[in-house]
């Protein structure tokens, strides 16, 4: 930590210097910021504005007052960032031997990782939820084979209750936590570890030492990310959970769509984003600011509070990770005598944990498979007959095809838009100290809190001023709201290990900065990339209110056409489709790494 | 080093020609508008059946097709058109009796009471008084069913809540109006009786103490008619009470399950369009035609809900329209809920009703 203070205290007068410049250097921050602005923050009000008046529309308070006097709405708000906290921690820890062995860089079944961890990220969330039932339902793939196998004697009960919730949120989360770890690690230099080693470190101390906290600004800001995603879920809890897994989402738009009251639902709204925002202030002052959000620049202002606290938890930091890997070569040692000292150190139970992942993620996808050919009509397990009626359905039909082109174009577009306007604002977000950083940092992750409907139906209200409604551009615009924080956070992520003095090197030797941006910063930030794209990509993928309320019904797209089938509830054209993502996800990810490998 | 350059006139070539590409679905949708056509919001997953019934049938009758807008939640989707003027549907389709209180008491309907067609007029006679909205018009009924595996067998909801003569695991909706009122049938009270009832707090008392009975015994709290037709259909519930014309689908579709009329609450589902929608005279038409027995015929063979026009069921195929609720064998149990009670009460029940299955 000395070496970081001594690091500051040299670049002091370069922080002059940026004073100076101040305004110019904040500059790219603000096409993200006028976008969130005017897309977002004002939609909202849309919205959440009704909330500060009574019916006959004067100015009240009677909408938080009964929220404060209701206390079953604080019991669903406390479940929800229960299950939120919960589903972070354990996505993080169990995500990280995954994005450890990927960022290892093994060539072998490398592609195989990538395909395990794009599945669930690719796959419908209606699917998810689905396919979950599928597995743990009275006569899923568990019980039934349980059943058959003489095992049990009475189908278990596996479903509807907390477990079955977390377990399908982890799930979801998984892969936003891995590729946003994964993406921080691909940039940490293994010659530490070496380095540490050929000092006489046990893998066990090379790891917690000196890996494990490089790559804390990834395991951070995934915890961050899945945070915030699971806190507007609700259709996970509503099918796999009972009612003590009640969120807070489903009571907003329950609010908003069968009771009517906008007012109540904006108050529920505000109640929601009031929570977000402590927790991510009490996370700022414990990790977050130190590993995300720009250790740098917050530690150019010396003597704050976030300072001090950080001070004093530091060196309690460093014992513990001391202890931890001190507990680690123990069981190394033990482990010795059975593997043999390289097979232990090089973390056998790092690659058997990750390939107990990669099946937990794969395997309720993979039983969707055989019910797309199911004839049965219910989602049910075990699959019936033999049917490719369900392909058909998709494949001959044109509402199908020019809804998949839809969605495609959208995601794309919105991707390339959301990365745009993300890009610079975390270059600089990582890198300067910002004012009001905390507020800013708050608009970003809001789109990812509240469910999407708040979204869409407050800018519906701002797109009929401009005659937007029902155009692909409302669209693109709604799905980049959503895309547009991923994209900061993840590059975000990646910035914090980013050494600037390879910026200053390469100007010191002639090069422009446009020429230094891109080939030193961007190689750099590749995987971050990349891992942004993918999210942003997805994010619109699987959108469903946006494209329903903005396109005003006459853009199909994949999910509102799962959708519409889904409502019938008979009908098994999405688990066709879904499987149909699923090879197009394998044949992408193959043929990516075959090119990527023959460079 | 060969690569396009990336030069100002080559990023406003591209810049171009992605902004026609993206525009011209706005371009056509404007000039859908112009050409006096209308637009129908109809929700998902009625689209193929509502094409068959009406919109085809209609084109070949008037020359002007209407344009079918999928369509998601009513009272949402109308308010924000009506406060903005921007109208993406000119009549809306199966909007449910208490979506028609909720928005008729916002002021954000026309009345189509005064359509000129003597079979609107017909349903509207058909109806009961204290049922008939000037701003809505039923296309049919949906009717709560007791739904059960077919091994079993639930006859009313009194055996729901006889867990220790019937077991099984029981499903409700996890909304505070479906369950309380499967709860006063389970005590012998009728639809019409739950306003008197529930008009003091002893009565929500004794209504929350009949669901304490029942609770560990219900496994799913549903919420969407579609996933109580999958839990169904996976016999992963076994026995609920839901829509009867999503149990004669499942039914059809291969599910084990039965389904009777006992004890029945019907839920009128109807038309409604928007206040000040700028097509309304031609929806009004539309709605008339629809209104047809004929149509209403063609539509209940696809979607078999309960037809209101009297003149319909001469049209069906007997063994069919027998299964139908507003049937004459089956008329008898069926009772429409009180909209106007649930209207003012819905919030608060489903308030307290979260509260207690949170407790």
């Amino acid at each position: 930590m000395t070496a970081a203070d001594l690091q500051w205290q040299a670049g002091g007068t370069a922080v002059r210097s940026w004073r100076q410049r101040s305004f110019v250097s904040l500059l790219p921050l603000i096409p993200a910021w006028a976008f969130l602005l005017l897309f977002f923050a004002v939609p909202l009000l849309f919205v959440t504005g009704a909330s500060i008046f009574d019916e006959s529309g004067s100015l009240s308070l009677q909408n938080f007052i009964r929220l404060v006097e209701t206390p079953v709405y604080w019991r669903i708000l406390l479940n929800t960032l229960d299950i939120a906290f919960w589903s972070a921690c354990i996505t993080v820890v169990a995500g990280y031997p995954l994005a450890r062995m990927l960022a290892s860089g093994e060539r072998s079944g490398s592609s195989l990782l990538m395909i395990a961890i794009m599945i669930p990220l690719w796959t419908s969330f209606l699917v998810r939820a689905l396919a979950w039932m599928l597995v743990l339902s009275r006569y899923g793939v568990i019980n039934s084979t349980m059943l058959s196998m003489g095992l049990f004697d009475t189908p278990a009960r596996l479903v509807n209750n907390y477990p079955a919730v977390l377990l399908a949120m982890v799930h979801g989360m998984l892969p936003l936590a891995v590729l946003t770890m994964y993406s921080v690690m691909q940039n940490i230099d293994p010659a530490l570890t070496r380095a540490a080693s050929t000092l006489g470190a046990r893998s066990g101390h090379a790891f917690w030492r000196v890996y494990f906290p490089l790559s804390l600004p990834g395991v951070a800001s995934a915890w961050l990310v899945v945070f915030v995603s699971a806190l507007g879920t609700f259709i996970v809890p509503v099918l796999l959970g009972s009612p003590r897994e009640m969120m807070i989402a489903g009571s907003i738009v329950e609010q908003i769509n069968n009771n009517f009251n906008w007012g109540f639902a904006g108050a529920l709204t505000c109640m929601l984003l009031g929570a977000t925002l402590i927790v991510y202030l009490v996370f700022e002052r414990t990790l977050g600011s130190s590993v995300l959000s720009g250790g740098a620049a917050s530690s150019a202002s010396t003597g704050t509070g976030k300072g001090r606290v950080q001070q004093w938890m530091r060196p309690f930091g460093t014992s513990i990770l001391a202890a931890v890997g001190t507990v680690t070569v123990f069981f190394e040692k033990m482990l010795e005598p059975v593997l043999g000292r390289r097979r232990a150190g090089n973390g056998i139970l790092l690659s058997f944990s990750a390939w107990l992942l990669v099946a937990f993620l794969v395997l309720p996808v993979v039983f969707v498979i055989p019910v797309s050919f199911s004839e049965d009509r219910f989602f049910s397990w075990p699959p019936v007959g033999f049917t490719t009626e369900w392909f058909e359905a998709y494949f001959t039909s044109t509402v199908w095809m020019k809804a998949t082109l839809n969605s495609v174009l959208f995601a794309f577009v919105s991707a390339i838009t959301s990365m745009l306007l993300g890009i610079p604002a975390a270059l600089v977000l990582a890198r300067r100290s910002v004012p009001m950083r905390a507020l800013l940092m708050m608009l970003v992750l809001m789109p990812i809190v509240l469910p999407n409907v708040i979204v869409s139906v407050g800018l519906f209200y701002v797109f009929a001023y401009v005659n937007l409604v029902g155009s692909v551009w409302a669209i693109i615009i709604g799905h980049t709201v959503l895309n547009l924080p991923y994209v900061i956070i993840t590059v975000m992520a990646v910035l914090k290990n980013y050494d600037v003095r390879l910026d200053h090197a390469s100007w010191t030797l002639g090069a422009s900065k446009l020429r230094t941006f891109r080939l030193i910063t961007m190689p750099i930030l590749r995987a971050g990339i990349v891992a942004a794209f993918l999210f942003s990509f997805v994010r619109s993928f699987d959108d469903l209110s946006i494209v329903l309320f903005l396109g005003a019904g006459q853009l199909s797209t994949l999910p509102l056409q799962l959708w519409s089938t889904a409502l019938v509830g008979i009908d098994s054209t999405l688990a066709a489709v879904s499987t149909v993502i699923f090879c197009a996800v394998c044949v992408v990810v193959v043929v990516a790494t075959r090119i990527g490998s023959k460079k | 080093m060969k690569r396009t350059k990336v030069s100002r006139r080559n990023v406003l070539k591209i810049l171009g020609a992605s902004s026609a590409v993206l525009a011209a679905p706005a371009i056509f949708s404007r000039a859908y508008a112009q050409e006096g056509g209308f637009s129908v919001g109809i929700p998902g997953g009625y689209e193929k059946a509502f094409q068959n019934a009406f919109l085809d049938p209609y084109a070949k009758e008037f020359g002007v097709k209407p344009t079918p807008i999928l369509a998601g939640t009513s009272t949402v989707e109308i308010k924000a058109q009506v406060e903005t003027g921007k109208f993406f549907y000119d009549v809306r389709f199966s909007v449910a009796a208490t979506g028609n209180e909720v928005l008729s008491a916002a002021g954000l309907l026309e009345s189509i009471d005064d359509i000129d067609s003597a079979d609107v007029r017909a349903i509207y006679a058909a109806m009961p008084e204290a049922q008939r909205r000037a701003t809505f018009l039923p296309h049919g009924l949906s009717a709560q069913v007791i739904a059960y595996q077919d091994h079993l067998k639930f006859e009313n909801y009194a055996d729901i809540w006889d867990p220790k003569k019937l077991p099984g695991a029981r499903a409700l909706r996890g909304q505070g109006k479906d369950s309380v009122e499967a709860a006063l049938r389970s005590m012998g009270k009728r639809p019409s009786e739950t306003a008197a009832f529930l008009s003091n707090d002893d009565g929500w008392k004794q209504v929350f103490a009949r669901l304490d009975e029942i609770k560990v015994h219900v496994t799913n709290w549903w919420e969407e008619d579609s996933d109580i037709t999958r839990l169904l259909g996976a016999r992963e519930v076994d026995v609920t009470a839901f829509p009867h014309h999503r149990a004669m689908a499942a039914v059809e579709s291969g599910a084990k399950i039965k389904y009777n009329y006992g004890q029945s609450m019907t839920t009128a589902l109807g038309w409604v369009i928007p206040k000040n929608s700028p097509q309304a005279e031609a929806g009004r038409k539309f709605i008339a035609f629809c209104s047809r027995p004929d149509r209403i015929a063609a539509f209940t063979q696809d979607v078999p809900m309960g037809p209101m026009h009297p003149g319909v069921m001469a049209l069906l195929d007997p063994a069919f329209a027998a299964k139908l609720p507003t049937h004459p064998d089956n008329v008898g149990n069926i009772e429409a809920e009180d909209v106007a009670f649930w209207h003012k009460n819905q919030g608060k029940a489903n308030e307290r009703f979260k509260e207690w299955l949170l407790g």
